[in-house]
């Protein structure tokens, strides 16, 4: 029975899979709500790069496999304290407390929210790796069908997070701005007066937003653990190579001899793929099948 | 969530003490008895309440807050009781925007003292915290006794400042002491009453208007020159 034996070195599924990686390209949105403040964002995400390593175990290894997170558009709203004056105490009790405390007045009330849109396209970069089987599946359509070939993971790890440096100087501009938004209206003397009363509204912020002293940690966690933009992006990418991008296809049936046309035209010699089997070692994947005349 | 801003707070550069607003409060230490309240925004009366002071007590202070009586009357009294003989202090404010409230006390215990915060009583505090910057003239009674208020502007810090008593001034028959005080926006002056029968007013001087400069504008009238004997009118030649 006549066979049909494809050989792909390392390189060529590597060059494969990166055509993959390009088509991909997601979109997603989220928010959630985290004590005193709450964030969102809308993530664009494509793949770069990535290296492919054939293993003699019957697995592909995916290294190296770069997501860019661009755009990312972060969207914060923070919860001000409301601002006062009075509460101070006039008398003192000789034991100790206050006598007479005058009474609080609000300038600002009704917890406002400052809401800030920090545009970090590209800041953001993670780096993948899976381990991958190959599966051929067949996918029926009519009079024809096709034999699609599938990375398809056993698992997908994230391997590293990278965030530019410029992350830091970005959000400190970006929170001032914000905090200048939020009471441009109203006039110096009593802009003077709020920010006096509640200090710097880049600490208030950062302190609301739990950044402490390192903007890139909190991003990585922002992401990774509260927002789980990170897991999301591991689950799509295993999903898309396992069912929805193949590296490979070939019809069925296949063409084992062009028609030709004309005059004297002859139809095409199509065989059905059957016994198809896919074969990994060090240097190659390989599909083997039989090939049986229609 | 929506932001809310005291916009009238912004705009108060008059106190008055028998018209409280947003920005001024009135303490007075109450002897132990039953009270009735009642109180008036501008005349008129929009709310009452009532006020328990016991001989023994902590000597906590009560604060009526016409704004938030008048969205929602009390049902029970207020209470409190004297600590070691002093009298505790009821506090009359208002957390909302408007402006013009007084009160009146009528006591339920025989012998009881009444009151009536349009006159203030010896041992009351007016508890102003002006936020505006500017002088503000400080008269007692009707105008025979005054002082100036210098409010500064807040200086924005990295750490939060919060209000203070800015500045203590006490009110003595004719005199009001010290002549000059100066406080930071948003800190308070509190008035120390020391006669009965007196009232506070606190009046921001306008702001200098800029003056105008006037800009010479020099204007040239272009003419036809005229040479002298050349035409009917003209400058006339020598």
């Amino acid at each position: 029975m006549p066979g049909l034996e494809l050989a792909l070195s390392e390189h060529e599924v590597e060059v494969l899979f990166q055509k993959v990686c390009g088509r991909i390209a997601l979109n997603h949105t989220d928010s959630g709500s985290f004590g005193r403040f709450s964030a969102g964002y809308n993530a664009g995400i494509r793949l770069e790069r990535g290296k492919i390593k054939l293993r003699n175990d019957g697995t592909v290894q995916i290294k190296e496999l770069q997501v860019v997170h661009d755009p990312l558009t972060l969207t914060v709203a923070v919860e001000m304290p409301p601002v006062t004056v009075g509460g101070f105490c006039v008398i003192a009790k000789p034991s100790g407390g206050c006598l007479l405390r005058a009474p609080r007045k609000t300038i600002f009330a009704g917890n406002p929210d400052i809401a800030m849109n920090l545009d970090l396209g590209g800041i953001i970069t993670t780096e993948l790796s899976a381990r991958c089987s190959a599966a051929l599946k067949h996918i029926p359509r009519e009079g024809i069908g096709r034999w699609q070939l599938f990375l398809d993971p056993t698992y997908v790890e994230i391997d590293s997070i990278g965030i530019a440096d410029t992350a830091g100087p970005l959000i400190d501009r970006l929170l001032d701005a914000a905090a200048d938004s939020l009471l441009g209206f109203l006039p110096d003397w009593a802009r003077d007066l709020v920010r006096a009363i509640v200090g710097s509204f880049s600490v208030l912020i950062r302190k609301a937003l739990n950044i402490g002293g390192d903007v890139h940690e909190w991003l990585a966690n922002l992401f990774g653990v509260s927002l789980s933009l990170f897991a999301f992006v591991a689950q799509q990418v295993l999903k898309c190579l396992a069912e929805d991008h193949p590296i490979f296809a070939f019809d069925d049936a296949f063409p084992l001899l062009p028609g030709q046309g004309g005059t004297s035209s002859l139809e095409s010699v199509l065989a059905r793929v059957t016994d198809q089997k896919v074969v990994i070692n060090d240097n190659e994947l390989i599909i083997t099948a039989a090939l049986k005349a229609q | 969530m929506t932001a809310w801003l005291n916009y009238a707070a912004l705009a108060v550069t008059e106190m008055h003490s028998n018209a409280l607003g947003p920005l001024d409060s009135l303490a007075h230490p109450l002897a132990p008895g039953s009270y009735l309240g009642a109180f008036f925004r501008d005349d008129r009366k929009v709310g009452s309440f009532a006020i328990t002071i016991v001989t023994d007590g902590a000597g906590d202070q009560i604060e009526i807050d016409f704004a938030a009586l008048e969205r929602e009357p009390p049902e029970d009294p207020f209470t409190s009781g004297a600590a070691k003989g002093q009298h505790p202090y009821v506090v009359f404010h208002t957390s909302g925007e408007r402006s013009g409230y007084h009160v009146v006390l009528i006591p339920q215990t025989k012998g009881g003292r009444g009151y009536d915060s349009r006159r203030l009583e010896a041992g009351d505090c007016y508890i102003t915290t002006p936020i505006r910057p500017g002088r503000y003239q400080a008269s007692a009674g009707k105008g025979r006794a005054s002082a100036m208020l210098i409010v500064v502007p807040a200086k924005p810090g990295d750490k939060p400042r919060p209000s203070a008593a800015g500045a203590m001034v006490r009110v003595i028959g004719g005199r009001v002491l010290p002549a000059t005080a100066e406080l930071v926006s948003g800190d308070g002056a509190v008035f120390e009453i020391k006669e009965d029968g007196t009232s506070i007013s606190l009046a921001r001087d306008p702001d200098k208007a800029k003056p105008q400069t006037r800009r010479k504008v020099g204007v040239r009238i272009h003419g036809r020159a005229i040479r002298a004997g050349a035409g009917r009118a003209g400058i006339a030649g020598r």
